[in-house]
């Protein structure tokens, strides 16, 4: 088999077992993009969906993920280096450069990427994530989604809960709910989501990155069931085998996932 | 979640295929290819081995791929899957090509063309949103009372949870239909009962359970959006 939408930049490390998987769905082409990157202490890991809605989804999230790995491979094992401030700069540079993708005709594009990425070092995490991409945290028979998601449906969820609009109004902008509030491409970021402090990892725990091919079918509940208590690469299985039951006779949108596992 | 564990394996000829359900690949035999060599199994990993990752095809992995090693570290694995990925259905049960006209596509939401212009309105002259409108949508609109409906009558308990009507704009016609849905619940038009499918014309009174509304179109003979040019925010 042979994954051509991935950029691995990998040294040996035995800290963190790790998995992943990509597939193209009933879409025509393959919008999904990711990346590993390890070092001796460390590990990053990053997904990237191509903004089907808009021109040139998997140029956008290709570059994106180019942009993310070559960056963050050169302060890999600097943690304490990569704060806030640092990896707004790395979205701006990705966001930059997305945002001037051109068309064959030579006009913009207007192409857009989501992000979701973590980065982990001698047991503690940092997430960065733009868009509606998830990162699970699974551990001792939980799962946490870790990331919000910067889409419309999550203003109308806090409109909703200040009493800005009423549940029939609610209900019927949740029709268009999933357009991007945050993406890889904006020209100029308004909105990402990142940890103020490290996370701190346990033995055992599963860090889940997954695009939204994979939450529109598989719930939170049936992810943590189909993760837990298993290596990364029968998780990943056994993810994306419910992933197919779940959309048997319906259409699938590009679906990945990379699993870490903390050993 | 099925607790039978499928072991996907690659026959020379680039399929992939559930050994644990078929000897040799299903796709060959369909296309009548030959075997060139025999299939290559994967290796069986033991589920409660968790200290040993299971490693595949390794050295096909493809991609700007950088190592310090001559091939991944043991502790990397990949599902066998990408383009070539197939189901575990039987190979006469393998999916066609299916219409995507259902996707959803990401969008911004600051574009003007990716919001849906509105192509007319359900007004409730009967029942709890006495006095509310629901916009109808070019395609199918679908009426029912649980969240994931197009128009969602939450709180109308003769409502159907299930599609209880669905109303249709079809755009190259400029044609509204109303047609029941698969529930247990009614659907009248003008006071007539609907059994597959009936043309709307303005002003007609559509019943759900309960629930009067009364139909407004936009779009029609004398307008259609396809009329306008698209305005920029």
């Amino acid at each position: 088999m042979s994954f051509e939408n991935c950029r691995l930049m990998l040294n040996r490390q035995n800290k963190y077992e790790f998995s992943f998987a990509s597939v193209i769905g009933t879409r025509n082409s393959q919008e999904d993009y990711f990346g590993v990157v390890t070092s001796e202490r460390s590990i990053v890991a990053c997904i990237c969906d191509g903004m089907g809605g808009l021109e040139n989804g998997a140029e956008a999230s290709e570059m994106s993920v180019d942009i993310f790995t070559d960056e963050i491979s050169s302060v890999m094992d600097l943690f304490s280096y990569q704060t806030p401030e640092y990896y707004l700069s790395l979205l701006d540079k990705m966001d930059h450069d997305v945002h001037r993708i051109k068309k064959t005709d030579g006009s913009k594009a207007g192409a857009g990427s989501t992000l979701v990425s973590v980065f982990i070092c001698d047991g503690e995490m940092k997430w960065l994530s733009v868009g509606d991409s998830t990162i699970y945290l699974v551990r001792a028979g939980k799962i946490t989604r870790l990331n919000q998601y910067h889409n419309y449906q999550t203003l109308l969820d806090d409109k909703l809960s200040k009493g800005l609009i009423d549940k029939a109004q609610y209900l019927r902008e949740s029709r268009k709910g999933h357009a991007l509030t945050g993406f890889i491409g904006m020209g100029g970021i308004s909105r990402f989501d990142t940890c103020q402090v490290p996370f701190h990892l346990e033995r055992n725990d599963m860090i889940v990155l997954c695009s939204d091919g994979v939450t529109n079918r598989v719930s939170p509940d049936e992810t943590m069931q189909a993760v837990s208590g298993k290596s990364a690469s029968r998780a990943v299985d056994v993810l994306m085998d419910l992933l197919d039951e779940n959309s048997r006779g319906k259409s699938m949108d590009n679906a990945t996932t990379v699993i870490i596992r903390i050993k | 979640m099925s607790e039978n564990r499928s072991i996907k394996a690659k026959c020379p000829n680039g399929h992939f295929y559930n050994q644990s359900k078929y000897a040799s690949c299903p796709y060959c035999a369909i296309l009548n290819l030959s075997r060139k060599e025999e299939d290559v199994p994967p290796q069986e990993e033991a589920a409660s081995d968790v200290s040993d990752a299971f490693v595949r095809d390794v050295s096909d992995i493809r991609g700007n791929q950088e190592t310090a090693a001559e091939q991944l570290p043991a502790d990397v694995s990949v599902y066998s899957s990408g383009q070539d990925d197939v189901p575990d259905d039987t190979p006469e049960e393998m999916p066609e090509d299916t219409p995507e006209d259902d996707d959803v596509r990401t969008v911004s939401f600051y574009t003007a063309e990716s919001v849906d212009p509105v192509v007319g309105w359900l007004v409730c002259i009967k029942g709890k949103h006495f006095g509310d409108y629901f916009e109808l949508f070019a395609g199918r609109n679908e009426i029912g009372r649980s969240a994931g409906k197009d128009i969602s009558l939450y709180d109308e308990p003769s409502i159907s949870k299930k599609t209880h009507a669905v109303v249709i704009f079809e755009p190259r016609h400029r044609t509204f239909y109303i047609q029941a849905g698969d529930s247990h619940g009614l659907t009248y038009l003008n006071g007539e009962m609907i059994v597959s499918h009936q043309q709307m014309i303005p002003g007609s009174i559509v019943t759900l359970g309960d629930v009067v509304f009364k139909f407004i179109p936009l779009c029609g003979e004398d307008f259609d959006w396809n009329d306008v040019e698209t305005v920029q925010k």
